[in-house]
């Protein structure tokens, strides 16, 4: 199992690192540019400060919700291509079970979306230091203003509360957050595997389209609407997730051909 | 042919179909150990179709299909080195990663023996898979797939993609390298070039088996070469 979770990390290492550098690149860039703004330059050391963070939140929010869907997307796509492509000959003639070769797959993805979740924290540090460079370089009295008035401490400190928030409950809120990622990873996985079947593999692409969009539709109901008794929706989204991932690796293992 | 009792490959009546077409049809065989088979048939008899079932790559079919008495999981691709006709290995890997990778699943397999053959073959163990040609390719794959001490190699149209040269080039390694305790099944339709290493071939029509024979015996027999029988057996085929 960690060979096959050592090789899913490699196997996206290359890219990931890649769109992480940018990310961190593209946060830096913004506090730098930020405070170069015309009406930023006119205020004190505090107004910049707050008005700088009060754009770069919203943008903030804005890009963590695109690089969720861009990381989600890559993570179901690599998934596709590495199962059921040609790719997939490498994977599906290794000597493991489907159960060890899914579960691996949703570990891998669940821990660089784990380590893309940190990069979008450590962004925020990274943006504060784009504005200090930015101020540094421009003028030195209100650079001193800034170090003496904000608290550096104080970014650090948001990044780890949101961090910490996590372990809040003895840990229940972190346990919770794990299990819903791993359950939405297994679930996107079960979904790509149905449409893989060869049944749906020869009907033609409009109507799989159609299937795909039948499927998704249909676990979003699913979750919606399945309501248990003494279930919290988390936990029926995690028993959906195990159920698919039994689904996923039983159908791998006898359903599905590998196409070439 | 089945009067060995050493059994390695039992399919029986094996049907696969995609759509309206039936690739394999009640495909029934049995290969015993220590031998190495042709499988031998035109484009779109079922070679390939039989030989992805074999590696674990086609799941979807009706019959039975066993593997040293195991029907087809995580131990039969333990013990079968399998050779696909196209390159498979992500673009992102280096030769180096692959056998290291190899290394790292599958307890046959011989670093220094697959070192030895990226060597002979001049190929670079930091070369990107990216940046290597169709031929290169081949190469690389055959000397991960020749490197396992494997009970069962299935090659898919090992000399397919290369030119006659390096078709002598890729025959010597695979003679020289398999393990003879092994079953050696090799599919191709270039029969002239391969046929002197056969110990048995099939020959596969529509997704049917129309042969199975000793291939000494059948030259004998026939008085002529194998791929002459195969030009004989299939000439119609060819505009069919």
């Amino acid at each position: 199992m960690m060979r096959l979770i050592k090789l899913e990390l490699i196997q996206c290492k290359n890219q990931y690192m890649t769109l992480m550098f940018i990310v961190m690149g593209g946060f830096f860039l913004m506090g730098f540019a930020g405070y170069h703004l015309e009406s930023v330059r006119g205020m004190n050391a505090m107004e910049m400060v707050s008005t700088i963070y009060g754009v770069t939140a919203f943008v903030f929010m804005m890009g963590v919700t695109l690089l969720c869907f861009v990381v989600l997307v890559r993570v179901f796509s690599t998934f596709a291509s590495s199962m059921f492509n040609r790719n997939g000959y490498l994977y599906n003639t290794l000597p493991v079970t489907s159960y060890e070769l899914v579960a691996s797959k949703i570990i891998a993805a669940f821990i660089w979306l784990v380590i893309f979740g940190l990069v979008l924290l450590a962004s925020m540090v990274v943006m504060t230091i784009g504005i200090l460079l930015a101020v540094l370089m421009d003028n030195m009295d209100i650079f001193r203003q800034l170090i003496t008035q904000v608290d550096l401490r104080y970014v650090l400190n948001r990044c780890i509360y949101f961090f910490m928030a996590l372990f809040d409950g003895n840990g229940y809120y972190l346990f919770q957050s794990v299990m819903m990622i791993l359950s939405t990873i297994s679930i996107g996985y079960t979904i790509i595997t149905l449409v893989h079947l060869p049944l749906i593999q020869q009907m033609k692409k409009a109507l799989r389209y159609v299937v795909y969009l039948i499927v998704i539709v249909l676990m979003i109901l699913a979750m919606e609407y399945i309501e248990l008794p003494f279930l919290d929706t988390w936990m029926v989204l995690t028993i959906i997730g195990i159920l698919g991932y039994g689904l996923t690796s039983y159908l791998v293992a006898h359903k599905i051909d590998v196409a070439g | 042919m089945s009067e060995n009792n050493d059994v390695m490959i039992q399919i029986d009546h094996v049907t696969k179909s995609y759509g309206s077409t039936k690739a394999l049809d009640d495909f029934s065989l049995q290969l015993s150990t220590g031998k190495i088979i042709g499988l031998l048939g035109p484009n779109g008899s079922g070679k390939t179709t039989l030989m992805k079932i074999l590696a674990g790559l086609i799941h979807d079919y009706c019959g039975s299909v066993t593997i040293d008495g195991h029907t087809i999981d995580p131990y039969t691709k333990s013990i079968v080195a399998y050779l696909s006709d196209e390159p498979y290995f992500p673009k992102w890997m280096k030769i180096r990663d692959g056998i290291r990778l190899y290394h790292d699943f599958y307890t046959d397999f011989d670093v220094e023996k697959c070192m030895h053959l990226i060597k002979q073959m001049e190929l670079d163990p930091n070369m990107s898979i990216k940046s290597m040609s169709k031929g290169m390719n081949e190469k690389f794959l055959l000397a991960l797939c020749m490197a396992r001490n494997a009970l069962v190699y299935i090659l898919d149209e090992p000399i397919g993609g290369v030119d006659p040269a390096a078709r002598e080039e890729i025959m010597e390694t695979i003679l020289s390298n398999y393990n003879p305790n092994g079953l050696m099944v090799i599919s191709t339709h270039l029969v002239k070039d391969i046929e002197r290493i056969f110990d048995e071939v099939v020959l596969i029509k529509q997704g049917s088996v129309v042969l199975h024979r000793n291939a000494e015996e059948l030259r004998e027999e026939r008085n002529q070469s194998i791929d002459d029988l195969f030009v004989e057996v299939f000439r119609h085929d060819a505009f069919n």
